[in-house]
């Protein structure tokens, strides 16, 4: 019980950290917070699934290699314009 | 069990800090913490492969997330130096590891890992070494004159 408790807190903190916060870092890491929710759920979960906890190692593989692509891309975006408050940027043409 | 509820309470404290500071260095210290108590907390579930695959892409993902607050930091917020901020993120970083230390130690021994007993003695040291420094900026900005606070 406990553990979905904890996933549904992390979920929603970084629910927050992406819709709220202008900072991308701080976006990026609401991101990882919503994916240790989803893993912390699957860890929770891992007697009724039976067998599948391999599927929560590959979920946290993923999540891994797609935020150290998200921070390229922020860093990117930085050497670009400068900033990395979500609020200034307004151009998204390539 | 208690030693899981306080863990996750920790867990989520540590969460809302790395969202809520206003350093990113402290920021993305908290969400190194907050990874931290997150593979515990699968140690603790049963989940020990999972807890060494996490335990993993976090290291790798705080040395870039750091590498990248260095560059995109914004330089106003590492000029201005807030001690208190710093102090409060080591004293919590202290406790964190110590409590991580009794919560492994509490383990029954079928969940340990064999041949990783040094791992809570690490743990310790790195969380005495976050102590002695609490202790160092505490005094610096104790000891600080009052015009330069």
């Amino acid at each position: 019980m406990i553990g979905y408790l904890a996933a549904v807190f992390l979920l929603l903190i970084g629910l927050w950290a992406v819709t709220v916060k202008h900072n991308l870092l701080k976006v990026a890491i609401g991101l990882m917070l919503m994916q240790y929710a989803a893993n912390l759920l699957l860890v929770a979960l891992a007697g009724r699934l039976g067998g599948r906890e391999w599927f929560s190692q590959l979920a946290a593989l993923l999540g891994l290699s797609t935020t150290i692509v998200l921070v390229a891309l922020i860093r990117r975006n930085h050497d670009r314009s400068g900033t990395i408050d979500i609020s200034k940027l307004t151009k998204l043409k390539g | 069990m208690i030693g899981l509820y306080i863990l996750i309470g920790l867990i989520i404290l540590a969460a809302l800090a790395a969202v809520e500071s206003r350093s990113l260095l402290v920021s993305v210290a908290a969400f190194g913490l907050a990874g931290l108590g997150f593979c515990l907390a699968c140690i603790i579930m049963g989940s020990w492969d999972l807890a060494l695959v996490q335990l993993a892409a976090e290291l790798c993902l705080l040395f870039y997330l750091l590498r990248s607050t260095r560059i995109v930091g914004e330089p106003e917020l590492y000029a201005e130096r807030r001690p208190g901020v710093y102090l409060g993120a080591l004293i919590f970083a202290s406790v964190f590891l110590y409590f991580a230390c009794f919560v492994w130690r509490s383990l029954p021994p079928a969940a340990q890992l064999p041949g990783a007993v040094w791992l809570p003695s690490l743990y310790e040291l790195i969380g005495l070494a976050a102590a002695l420094l609490a202790a160092v900026v505490g005094a610096l900005t104790v000891l600080r004159p009052e015009d330069e606070q």
